[in-house]
């Protein structure tokens, strides 16, 4: 069972819902949000293993190198160019995707591994953990992210993808069994979560809600699920002490009137998979 | 001057300041360059003058009259988009590996609407924004698309705010690049400091000259001198402490600019964040005369 | 010899555009004909890489000097590779900078257009 945790817009609380949740039903977590991973900052896993990222990249060969630029024109990313009698690669530009390499008549391109960042491999009180890192300044998360997906074996795992509906939430969440869209009770959360709700849609995946920060406007996000026809799991309601908590990277499992709550959306949400 | 507002962490605060400063800048012309879940349009109002499709991508395409099914696509592609001769949109990168190992032509790229970039007039001028298609990919060209609207708008010196998106990824780098100055707002919370610190060194290596605001700083006073001395550290001057002010939320609701309310204790530190702001803007414009005589 | 320029429009008496990658056409001025090639730049509808494409183009249309505004990089990395001499614009139209080309007084074009610097005490410091 794979569960991704997912929300049009950022800092709506997918890391304290995943993270909690993970703890409160015994599932594995794993982080791929690569380029800013937070959940390994609340679960506090000891790293037991640390894997490269890597992406091919072209090595020219320039004696067998006839000049004919063919992979020059094969790519779709710009990262080759032709200038003074030789093939130049821009490697922040390449997507690995072999295309040159395809394209080339006498065999001067062969692949070599560029490292992009990184997977980390740990436990902590019986879970599995795994988070995905992005190396600063490389543009393209997407490798990294597909690494964290081929770790998630066996076992119940949430998922924790970055914000918006980009191409690096499709990857996140493909192959997921279930999405869990985490929102706010103000006119952006609602804006963004239909974003994710037409993601996860228009990818197959069933979706059910959970309000973060509720308060006296959850109105606003419970007629749009009724409208919507989506079921809302449950909501997390906001207070100074729930802020305290999670900005000094402490769960909120950790408060009893919290736990409580947790424990609720954890029932509520194996329910909606469940009539999923 | 171009300013450029962004977190590294999604949520702290970006479009309630963005929307701020705008109110405050007078004739700025916006961006917003979140377009993965773009908001300040929502804050701003106003009415939408020209929506123009977007070409972020190309995909392939099978012309099934031409294909064998040979498969050496299917076994060409790293992305797995391709199963049964029928390529998936969503998982395609366009990048033509399979047209090229195609040994009957079948296989084109054809370009790919991938949302709309727009131009909205509001009360305080111009705002330029994207819609993207759900799940759509090219995002970082979109970010280069809105920009390139601001300037086909933009008069003179005229001063740009650009809304930006979280992360360190493609299009974060494309809202910082060329930009004269970026602001990060930063929150006082273990993971809002891992992630300032991944943004920051993303500016820095762009070269781009940063300047940091601690939101909510009261929620954790301990963490806020943390990231205070982590500023301090690195020479990142900090121009602004922002107070948790439930009138934020409040103004969020009534979609107006925390700055309507003159009262909010948060709306008078941004007014002070943004005066602090023009200052050094101005002073390193004087800095600038004075160097290269 | 062929002058390239980078230009807002098709024509000779259209605006340079200081902009090298974004740059909506290049002009392509032969000085021993007499004669122009407008062509649309083909870095305007890359996603990345927009530089490195335009400049691909430059060296492609065996121009020996390009006269610009700004100029990222990567784009300077496949010019300076192909021995093509860069000069700075005036922001004139392009029939203008050809002129002020011919009679020698554009400047070279040496500085890469880093992403903006001042402000700050971090950048002021490394200068």
């Amino acid at each position: 069972m794979e569960v991704a945790v997912l929300s049009g817009k950022g800092g709506t609380g997918k890391t304290t819902v995943a993270t909690n949740l993970a703890r409160m039903l015994g599932w594995n977590y794993a982080d791929c949000d690569v380029e800013e991973p937070n959940g390994f900052l609340f679960l506090k896993p000891e790293i037991t293993l640390s894997e490269t990222v890597t992406v091919k990249s072209p090595q020219i060969d320039g004696s067998l190198c006839v000049s004919c630029q063919r992979c020059v024109q094969s790519c779709q990313f710009n990262a080759l160019a032709y200038a003074g009698q030789r093939i130049m690669l821009f490697s922040k530009l390449c997507h690995g995707c072999g295309a040159c390499m395809y394209s080339c008549q006498t065999g001067a391109i062969k692949e070599v591994p560029r490292p992009v960042g990184h997977v980390d491999i740990g436990s902590s009180a019986g879970l599995r953990l795994v988070q995905g890192v992005l190396d600063i300044g490389e543009p393209m998360a997407g490798p990294v992210i597909s690494k964290v997906k081929q770790m998630l074996n066996e076992g119940d795992w949430l998922v924790d993808c970055s914000p918006g509906s980009s191409c690096n939430v499709v990857k996140a969440i493909d192959g997921a069994d279930f999405a869990l869209l985490v929102t706010e009770p103000t006119p952006f959360g609602l804006h963004d979560l239909d974003i994710a709700a037409r993601l996860a849609e228009q990818m197959g995946i069933p979706h059910a809600v959970i309000i973060n920060r509720s308060d006296s406007m959850d109105g606003i996000i419970h007629r749009y699920c009724q409208d919507n026809d989506i079921s809302v799991v449950g909501s997390i309601p906001f207070s100074r002490k729930a802020a305290l908590l999670y900005s000094q990277g402490n769960m909120l499992l950790d408060d009893s009137e919290y736990a409580a709550v947790f424990e609720r959306l954890g029932s509520a949400l194996k329910e909606a998979i469940k009539c999923s | 001057m171009q300013l450029v507002i962004i977190s590294g962490k999604g949520g702290t605060g970006k479009t309630t300041i963005a929307a701020a400063f705008s109110w405050l800048a007078g004739t700025s012309i916006k961006a917003d360059c979140d377009v993965d879940a773009a908001n300040l349009h929502l804050l701003l109002g106003g009415k939408d003058q020209t929506a123009t499709p977007f070409i972020g991508a190309k995909v392939a395409q099978v012309n099934n009259e031409l294909c064998t099914e040979c498969d050496r696509c299917t076994m060409a592609c790293r992305y797995n988009a391709i199963s049964g001769h029928v390529i998936d949109e969503l998982r395609c990168e366009g990048c033509g590996a399979c047209a090229v190992v195609c040994p009957v032509q079948a296989i084109s790229l054809v370009d790919q609407v991938t949302g709309s970039t727009i131009i909205t007039s509001t009360d305080k001028g111009l705002l330029s924004r994207a819609e993207m298609e759900i799940g759509a990919e090219g995002s970082g060209k979109l970010v280069t698309e809105v920009r390139k609207n601001v300037h086909l708008h933009r008069t003179g010196d005229q001063m740009v705010i650009l809304d930006g998106s979280p992360g360190v990824g493609c299009t974060v780098m494309a809202s910082l690049t060329g930009v004269d100055v970026a602001l990060i707002v930063g929150e006082p919370t273990v993971s809002g400091i891992a992630d300032f610190k991944r943004v920051a060194d993303l500016a820095e290596q762009l070269g781009v000259p940063t300047l940091v605001c601690v939101n909510k700083y009261d929620l954790n006073p301990d963490l806020s001198e943390q990231l205070h001395s982590h500023c301090v550290q690195r020479n990142i001057p900090l121009v602004g402490r922002i107070p948790f002010d439930p009138l934020v939320n409040r103004a969020l609701h009534e979609l107006q600019p925390i700055v309507a309310y003159p009262a909010s204790p948060a709306a008078k530190e941004i007014v002070a964040m943004w005066e602090k702001i023009i200052g050094l803007v101005k002073e390193e414009a004087l800095d600038e005369n004075c160097s290269s005589k | 010899m062929r002058v390239c320029v980078s230009s807002t429009g098709p024509n000779a008496a259209a605006k340079v555009d200081s902009r090298f990658g974004r740059a909506p056409y290049l002009v392509f001025f032969d000085t021993e004909e007499q004669t122009y090639d407008f062509m649309e730049n083909p870095g305007l509808g890359s996603a990345h890489g927009a530089g490195i494409a335009a400049a691909q183009e430059v060296v492609n249309q065996k121009a020996e000097v390009l006269v610009t505004g700004n100029l990222g990089p990567n784009a300077k990395a496949v010019l300076d590779a192909a021995g093509i001499a860069v000069y700075q614009t005036d922001g004139r139209t392009v029939s203008d900078e050809l002129t002020a080309y011919k009679k020698g007084e554009l400047l070279p074009l040496d500085r890469v257009s880093a992403p903006h610097t001042g402000l700050g005490q971090q950048q002021r410091r490394a200068r």
